[in-house]
C-alpha cells in the first residue's frame, strides 16, 4: 500500500541545477519531483506522523545556509578528543530504530539532503587553521547506508586525505562497507560501527542488516586497513540484556581481531525530556520508549543504579578483549571517560 | 471515518449514490449526507466556504488518527496534454491569492496521475494572471487551499486527500451540472476503492490503552499508596511498560493489593515504601 521510499522528491528552487542535485535525481528517474522553495516548507510542517512518514520516507534537497559545524553536545562520546564537532550533511536516517532520538529531534521522517558539500568542506578549513578537528558526520544521518545515493563518504575522505589535521568519524549500522572498499585506508577516516544483540536489532532496528552482516563488514573494513571503531552504544535493557549483551561482544570477537580495533565506545540509552515525550506520543507501543525511565537535569535514563550496574557488566565484558584504555563509556550526570 | 468535501452538489451527487448516503440534518447551513463510514459535506464555491465547511463537519464529529480527509471536485488545466476527466491527486496547493503552499503527504501508492492544484479565489480562464510557474502538472480550483488549511487543525498531512478532475481547459467554457457529475461519476469507482483501501491500512494502527479493569486496579493502587499527581504517572507509565512486555496484568495487581496493600497506607511515607516495591516487582 505504502510507495517505495524516495518516490516523492522535494527540491528547492534555488537548487535545480547544481551538480549534486542531478546526480541524485539521475538515481531515481521515476521519482515525482516538487518544487518547493526552502526545505522547511516540507520538513517543519506542524503534526506530520514522523512513523507513518517512516514508512514511506520522501528525500528533500536542500542547500544549508549556515551552521555547517555544531560542537559535539554533552549526551555525545567524544573519544578523548578536545576539538570535537559534528556536521549535518543530512537530516534523519533510512533506517527506523525505536529507540532514535532522530524522532524525537525533527516533525518528520522525511530525509533532507545538503548538496552544497564544498561550503561544508571551506567551513572545515577555517577551523583548521586555527587547531586540529575531530568532526563525525554521520550522526544524525547513516551516511555510509545512503553511499550508493549519495557519494558523500567518499567525497569526504577524499577532503580528509588532503587535511591530515582533520579526524573524520563516520558512524553506521549499514553493512555497505563494498560501497566505499576500493578507497584507501587513512589513518584520519574512522569506520565506526555500532551493533547490538541481534534480539535489540530484530525488535527495534527495523531495516537494518543484522549482527551478522555488520560484523562481516566490519572484518572486510579491517582486512582493507580501515581504521575501525565498534559502538556498544546505546545499550538497551531487557532482563535478559546481560546474556544477549555477552552473546554478541562474544561472536563479535571470534570473527573478528580485536587487538586491530581503534577502540570501543560503550554507553547506556539517555534521551532528553522533550525527545522522550515526541517518541511515547509517536510509539505508543513500543517497550523502549514506554520503560519507565528516572529523570535528571533534563535527561531520562534508566537510573543510576541500573545505568552503573549496565555500564560495568559491559565494561567487564568488553574488557576480555580490547584494553582498558581504549574503552570509552558514556555515565549519566557527567561527560564520557575513559575506563 | 472517510470524511467527503465537495464544492458542489453536482459533485456529490454520484458520490451520495455511490456509497449509498443519506441526508443528515445534523449540520446547519449546509447540505450533510451520511452512512455509518463515509461522511459528505457539500461545502459550496471558495476557499472561506470550503473551510468553515471542513470545520463545521470536523467540530461536529472530531476525526480521530484512522480517519481520512477527501476533497474531491472538477478543475481546469491550461495543459492540453492532460485529457478531460483525468483524475489529479495533488501533491502541492497554493493559494493563488496569497501564494501560500502547503504539501499533503503522499505515502501511498496509487495509479493517479500527480500534480499541483493552485486554488484561485475567482473561476480562472485565459484572462487570470497566475503568476505561476511549475514544470509538472497544474491544475486550478477554488477550495483546495482552503480544505487544507482548515483540514489540518483536524488531520496530519498523510490523511488529506485531493482529488481534482479535469473538466476544461480554462477558455471560460461552461461546464454543465450534468458534465461535471459525469465526470465525477466516471472516476468514482477507481478513487472510492483507493480512498477505502488507504483507510483501512490506516485503521491497523495500533493505539495503547488500558482496560476498565486495569484502570480501576490502578486508581485503586494509586489511592491506596496516597500517591501524588507525579507519582500517579509515574505508576500509568510503569503499568504501560509492564502491559506492552507482558500483556495485561489485572490479575498480577489484584494480587498485589490482596497480599500487600489490604488497606489504604496511613501516611505518603508508608506509600512511597510500597510503591518501590511496586516498581521492582512490576518492571
Amino acid at each position: 500500500m505504502y510507495s517505495p521510499a524516495f518516490s516523492h522528491i522535494y527540491i528547492e528552487k534555488g537548487i535545480m541545477n547544481h551538480t549534486e542535485s542531478l546526480r541524485i535525481l539521475s538515481r531515481f528517474p521515476r521519482a515525482e519531483i516538487i518544487e518547493i522553495d526552502h526545505y522547511k516548507d516540507i520538513f517543519s510542517r506542524s503534526s506530520q506522523s514522523f512513523v507513518m512518514q517512516k514508512k514511506s520516507p520522501s528525500l528533500i534537497l536542500a542547500k544549508k545556509q549556515d551552521n555547517f559545524l555544531y560542537r559535539g553536545a554533552p549526551v555525545c562520546q567524544d573519544f578523548g578528543n578536545h576539538h570535537f564537532y559534528y556536521a549535518t550533511l543530512v537530516m534523519n536516517c533510512i533506517y527506523d530504530c525505536e529507540y532514535c532520538y532522530l524522532q524525537g529531534m525533527y516533525n518528520s521522517a522525511n530525509i533532507v539532503v545538503f548538496v552544497n558539500l564544498d561550503d561544508y568542506f571551506t567551513q572545515v578549513e577555517k577551523l583548521l587553521q586555527k587547531h586540529p578537528v575531530y568532526l563525525c558526520i554521520s550522526y544524525d544521518t547513516d551516511l555510509l547506508a545512503l553511499e550508493q545515493v549519495l557519494g558523500y563518504v567518499r567525497k569526504w575522505h577524499s577532503f580528509a586525505e588532503n587535511n591530515p589535521d582533520l579526524v573524520i568519524e563516520i558512524r553506521t549500522k549499514s553493512a555497505n562497507f563494498n560501497a566505499i572498499e576500493d578507497l584507501k585506508p587513512l589513518k584520519n577516516v574512522i569506520l565506526a560501527w555500532t551493533l547490538s544483540p541481534e534480539t535489540v536489532q530484530k525488535n527495534y532496528e527495523h531495516g537494518t542488516p543484522p549482527l551478522r552482516q555488520r560484523i562481516s563488514c566490519i572484518k572486510k573494513a579491517l582486512d582493507k586497513g580501515f581504521r575501525v571503531r565498534i559502538c556498544f552504544d546505546p545499550l538497551i535493557y531487557s532482563e535478559d540484556w546481560l546474556s544477549s549483551f555477552k552473546e554478541m561482544v562474544g561472536m563479535t570477537f571470534t570473527e573478528i581481531p580485536a587487538d586491530r580495533i581503534a577502540d570501543v565506545g560503550i554507553g547506556v540509552f539517555r534521551i532528553s525530556r522533550d525527545y522522550l515525550k515526541r517518541m511515547r506520543k509517536n510509539r505508543p507501543v513500543s517497550a523502549v520508549t514506554q520503560y519507565p525511565y528516572e529523570y535528571d537535569n533534563g535527561v531520562y535514563h534508566y537510573g543510576r543504579e541500573l545505568s552503573d550496574s549496565m555500564i560495568s557488566s559491559a565494561c567487564d565484558i568488553v574488557s576480555e578483549y580490547i584494553p582498558y584504555n581504549n574503552i570509552y563509556i558514556w555515565k549519566e550526570a557527567e561527560s564520557e571517560s575513559n575506563v | 471515518m472517510i470524511n467527503i468535501f465537495t464544492a458542489l452538489y453536482c459533485e456529490a451527487q454520484p458520490i451520495i449514490q455511490y456509497f449509498g448516503l443519506k441526508r443528515n440534518p445534523d449540520i446547519n447551513r449546509f447540505h450533510f449526507f451520511s452512512n455509518n463510514g463515509v461522511n459528505l459535506l457539500i461545502t459550496g464555491t471558495g476557499i472561506l466556504n470550503a473551510a468553515v465547511g471542513v470545520t463545521s463537519l470536523c467540530s461536529f464529529r472530531p476525526p480521530g488518527s484512522c480517519d481520512i480527509l477527501i476533497n474531491i471536485g472538477i478543475c481546469g488545466t491550461e495543459n492540453p496534454n492532460v485529457k478531460k476527466g483525468t483524475p489529479v491527486i495533488c501533491n502541492k496547493i497554493v493559494d493563488l491569492s496569497t501564494n501560500k503552499t502547503c504539501y499533503p503527504d503522499m505515502l501511498f501508492r496509487h495509479s493517479f496521475t500527480e500534480g499541483t492544484v493552485l486554488t484561485s479565489p475567482v473561476p480562472v480562464t485565459q484572462e487570470t494572471s497566475k503568476n505561476y510557474r511549475d514544470s509538472g502538472i497544474v491544475v486550478t480550483d477554488m477550495e483546495a487551499y482552503g480544505i487544507f488549511h482548515a483540514g489540518s487543525v483536524f488531520y496530519q498531512p498523510h490523511q488529506m486527500f485531493f482529488f481534482k478532475i479535469v473538466s476544461d481547459y480554462e477558455t471560460g467554457e461552461r461546464i454543465s451540472s450534468s458534465d461535471a457529475a459525469a465526470l465525477v461519476a466516471c472516476n468514482m469507482g477507481r478513487i472510492a476503492e483507493w480512498t477505502v483501501q488507504v483507510h483501512n491500512e490506516l485503521s491497523e494502527e495500533q493505539l495503547f490503552d488500558f482496560s476498565d479493569e486495569e484502570r480501576a486496579l490502578l486508581k485503586k493502587a494509586s489511592d491506596y499508596m496516597r500517591l501524588t499527581v507525579s507519582m500517579q504517572h509515574r505508576l500509568n507509565q510503569l503499568m504501560k511498560y509492564h502491559k506492552i512486555q507482558h500483556g495485561s496484568f489485572a490479575g498480577k495487581l489484584a494480587d498485589f493489593l490482596d497480599e500487600k496493600l489490604k488497606e489504604p497506607c496511613r501516611s505518603k511515607n508508608e506509600g512511597k515504601k510500597y510503591f518501590e516495591e511496586f516498581r521492582k516487582r512490576f518492571v
